[in-house]
Order: C-alpha cells, then sequence, then structure tokens
C-alpha cells in the first residue's frame, strides 16, 4: 500500500489503475478523474512537492494537473501511459510555475520541507522510522545538485518518486533505453562526489 | 518497493553493463531513503478528502464534455468546404441553416407549450455509487429523466437541486423529475432537505410526499408505498384520492390505492443511512472508488439491469 492514497501499490511502484476507470475517463467521467486522483494525486503532489520546494503550491499544481488531464483528454494515446501522461503534465507545470518565480527546481524538496519532514516520523518501515536523527536526506541533496538537471530528474523520479523504468521514460520524453545508462552514470557520479567529501555509504545509512 | 537497477532485466533499463558494487550500494540506500521520504512526507500532511474535495468542486464547474471539440471540428470544415466550390453552395447552405433554425424553433416551442420537460434541464449529481449493477450517468451529472437504479448491496448517494440529499438504497430505482421532484419506482430512497427552502417532492406510484424541510425515508414494493419521517412534517397526497394528509416528526404512513393508515414511526434514520453517514469521507473513498463495480455508461448497463424483488422486509 502507497501511504497516504490507499492504494495497491505494485512492487515496481507502478499505479495500477483498471482499464474501466481509464474507459470511463476517456468518456468524461468526473467519478473516473476522481478514483485515478485517489490512486496517483498523493504521488504527483509529493513529487511536485519535492520539485517546486513549496508544499502549498504542489497542491494546487497537483489539482491543477488533473483538471487539465481532463479538460485535455482527447490527446492521451495509450490508456497504458495514462500514468506518465499525468506525470509529465505535472512535471510541465512544475516547471512553468518555477520559471514564473525565476527559480531553479529544487528536485529534492526545500530547506523549509527537509525541515517539516524532519519533525515527522516516517510510516515507512526501516530501523529507523523517522528521518530526524541523520542528515542523509541533506547529504545526498547536496550531492545530487552536482549532477546534470536530466540526471538529478531520473534519481528523483526513479527512487524518489518511486516509478518504474519506463513511467520515468515517457514522463520524461526520452528512450527507455537511456534511462538506464543516465541514471548508472548518475549514481557514479554522485558515489564520487561522495567520496570526494569523505562519505562512505555507512554514513548516510541510520 | 523500488527494485534496484541491477536487478532489473536488461530490456527494462535498456542496456546490459552490470552496475559495480559501490554503485548498488547507493542505489539501495536511495531507495530506502526514498521510502522513508514518502512515508513522511505522507506523514506531514496527509493525502486524502480534503484534495479529493477541493478537485470535486473544481471538476463541477467544468463542462461535462468539455475538451474533444471533434463536432465543431467537423462543421467547420464543411463550411469552408462549400466557400470553396461556387457562391451556389454558399446560398444553399444559407437556406439550409434557416430552415434548420426554423425547425428547431418550432420544436422549442412546441415542447414548451406541451410541458414536456427537456432532458438539458440539469438537476443535481451524484456522489458515491457502489455495487454491482448500479447505475449512474457516466458524468455523474443528473438531467430530468435520468434514472438511477441499483441491485443488492448497491447504494447511490445524489443531490438534487440546492437543498435536498439523498440515498438510494438497494434494489431501487428512482427518476430524477428535476431540480424539485423525484419519482420512486421501486426501493427505498432516504431524503434530507434544508427547511425553507421551498417545497421538495418525492412521488411514488401511491402518493406524493411534499417536502418542507425534513428528513424522512420513501419505500415503494409495488403494494404499498411506506413513509417514515424522523424530523420536521411532511404533507403526503394519495394519488388514488387526492387526499391530503400531514406527518409530523417520528410519525409513519403506509398509502395503498385510496388508504392512508398513520402507523409508529422508527423515529430514527434506517442503519443503511446512519452507516453512511458515519464514514468517514476517506473511508468511503476507499471503500468504494477502488472497486470496478460502478457501471459509468447507462447504456451499456441497463442490459443487466432486472427488476428488483418485492421488498417483503417492511
Amino acid at each position: 500500500m502507497d501511504a497516504g492514497t490507499g492504494q495497491p501499490d505494485a512492487d515496481d511502484g507502478r499505479i495500477v489503475i483498471d482499464e474501466v476507470t481509464v474507459a470511463a475517463f476517456r468518456g468524461g467521467s468526473h467519478g473516473a478523474v476522481e478514483r485515478i486522483f485517489a490512486a496517483s494525486g498523493g504521488r504527483v503532489r509529493n513529487y511536485l512537492w519535492m520539485m517546486t520546494g513549496s508544499l502549498e503550491t504542489a497542491e494546487e499544481l497537483a489539482q491543477e494537473t488533473f483538471l487539465i488531464a481532463f479538460r485535455q483528454r482527447a490527446r492521451l494515446r495509450d490508456d497504458d501511459r495514462l500514468v506518465s501522461w499525468l506525470f509529465g503534465i505535472a512535471r510541465n507545470l512544475g516547471l512553468k510555475e518555477l520559471r514564473r518565480r525565476r527559480r531553479r527546481p529544487e528536485y529534492l524538496l526545500s530547506e523549509e520541507g527537509l525541515g517539516m519532514l524532519e519533525e515527522e516520523p516516517s510510516n515507512a518501515p526501516g530501523p529507523d522510522s523517522g528521518l530526524a536523527r541523520d542528515h542523509t536526506l541533506r547529504i545526498l541533496k547536496e550531492a545530487l545538485k552536482e549532477l546534470r538537471e536530466i540526471e538529478q530528474e531520473m534519481i528523483v523520479l526513479r527512487f524518489f518518486v518511486h516509478l518504474p523504468l519506463k513511467e520515468v521514460a515517457d514522463t520524461l520524453g526520452v528512450p527507455l533505453g537511456s534511462v538506464g545508462t543516465t541514471l548508472q552514470r548518475g549514481l557514479a557520479k554522485m558515489k564520487t562526489i561522495l567520496d570526494d567529501r569523505g562519505l562512505g555509504l555507512e554514513d548516510l545509512m541510520p | 518497493m523500488t527494485q534496484p537497477l541491477h536487478q532489473t532485466a536488461a530490456s527494462d533499463r535498456g542496456e546490459a553493463r552490470p552496475a559495480d558494487a559501490e554503485s548498488r550500494g547507493l542505489e539501495r540506500t536511495l531507495i530506502a531513503t526514498g521510502s522513508r521520504m514518502r512515508g513522511a512526507m505522507d506523514a506531514a500532511r496527509p493525502f486524502g478528502a480534503d484534495q479529493l474535495r477541493s478537485l470535486r468542486q473544481k471538476l463541477a464547474a467544468e463542462r461535462p464534455h468539455a475538451g474533444t471539440g471533434a463536432a465543431g471540428a467537423t462543421i467547420a470544415g464543411a463550411g469552408g468546404a462549400g466557400g470553396a466550390t461556387s457562391g451556389g453552395w454558399i446560398a444553399w447552405w444559407r437556406g439550409a441553416l434557416l430552415v434548420a433554425a426554423a425547425l428547431f424553433l418550432l420544436g422549442a416551442v412546441a415542447m414548451a407549450v406541451l410541458s414536456v420537460p427537456l432532458r438539458a434541464s440539469f438537476s443535481g449529481r451524484v456522489h458515491y455509487a457502489a455495487g454491482g449493477g448500479t447505475v449512474v450517468p457516466a458524468d455523474g451529472a443528473l438531467y430530468a429523466g435520468t434514472r438511477l437504479a441499483t441491485m443488492a448491496g448497491g447504494g447511490v448517494e445524489f443531490d438534487v437541486g440546492p437543498h435536498a440529499s439523498l440515498y438510494l438504497g438497494e434494489e431501487s430505482r428512482i427518476v430524477i423529475d428535476g431540480p424539485d421532484q423525484v419519482t420512486l419506482e421501486a426501493g427505498v430512497v432516504w431524503t434530507s432537505v434544508k427547511a425553507g427552502h421551498g417545497d421538495f417532492r418525492v412521488a411514488t406510484a401511491d402518493a406524493t410526499v411534499h417536502v418542507v424541510g425534513t428528513a424522512f425515508e420513501v419505500a415503494a414494493d409495488g403494494a404499498a408505498t411506506m413513509v417514515d419521517l424522523v424530523k420536521g412534517h411532511l404533507r403526503i397526497e394519495a394519488a388514488a384520492s387526492g387526499e391530503r394528509r400531514d406527518l409530523e416528526a417520528g410519525g409513519a404512513m403506509t398509502i395503498a390505492g385510496a388508504s392512508m393508515q398513520q402507523r409508529d414511526g422508527r423515529g430514527a434514520p434506517p442503519a443503511w443511512v446512519l452507516s453512511l453517514n458515519r464514514e468517514s469521507l476517506t473511508n468511503r473513498d476507499l471503500k468504494y472508488f477502488p472497486s470496478a463495480t460502478v457501471l459509468d455508461a447507462e447504456d451499456t448497463a441497463s442490459s443487466s439491469l432486472a427488476p428488483p424483488p418485492p421488498d417483503d422486509t417492511r
């Protein structure tokens, strides 16, 4: 179960939306939009939160994402790509909003967002339920900022938004083959950056 | 859990080069941190009912079938082709359009004179629907003439007009007559109307229940109509005799033909209404939305709809 959405979450991160709902969405069903929003809206909101750094902006843009998707549903070419199409709309909205504010994407939350998370216990299973006692996120964010933008986006979509590789590729509009290569290259660079700062993996794990 | 890149199929990741051990370690760290971060984000600001309600309000402002534009494109194309050929065609099209407009106006006037309800009269909206075989409109919008239906275990929550909230119980059928009246064909409907907002009516084959601001249940089983009043007061008009009687809070009445018999009421909403009201919005979303039991297309669903059996529990 993906926290916050109440929807079954496939092991590889896929957001599962049944074909009846997609067909109803194409037909203009408001109920179908709501079902899709209930299944994927949390992930879209969190992606926009990570990107823009503002929770309020993310919530507004997440709603806008689904309204635009509803209005432009005739443009959805492939039912199987509904989720990546939604994330693509969200990404465009987020980048447009950041351009309007003359800011660069955060990709991994703002300082304010990190502060909010450090005060909250995580629901995810793990040896440490809170993010307060370590600075893993801050260290990773600093290392991430050193990468090319496309590498940053792929790492965030893959590991932090939890999308499968195919949906990462569709969201960014790049060939699937280049996602694996770019991700590997980005991870190798990140490792080098951490090494240069004298940080090993043991410093990141709680 | 996100699968590490080194464990994904080569075809999935698009290349066969194995990752080195250190990158795999970092990947595992990112997977674990991402999972914890998502958990913390959802805990910091849970995603659910508030966002869904806000989206619903924005969707309600949308035109039901906006965005396709196919019909407009076709008409524009036809006009353009005529303009490119000859002036005679233009005159022909103009004449045809004038005739079509005149016929349309004539039809509209005839319908108004004959008091035929226009289907375009928007009357309300479905909020929740559950149960196999439940029939609701694709976009949830209710117009004069829309019929809702449920089978065993089903239910529909909807608004009619600005002040009436209704719950259609299982094995029931109801027709929306307009923003101020519904007709219960079979089964049971629970109605709550805000006080002081005019007359709202629930009609059955036996009677018409006039609502002034109250909460009540109407059930019709083909032989009689049962009305249970919880609060406020009602005026009930028997269809056969035209006789009118008032019902006060806590009262109940059975109408069969010209007979109107008062009896003791339940004094409380039926259990299935209470269970709907007790559940939080989020729980209802979880209960109803993920299931693929709602048939969104009225046309495709109607063929599987059997008439509900008589309700012998009352």
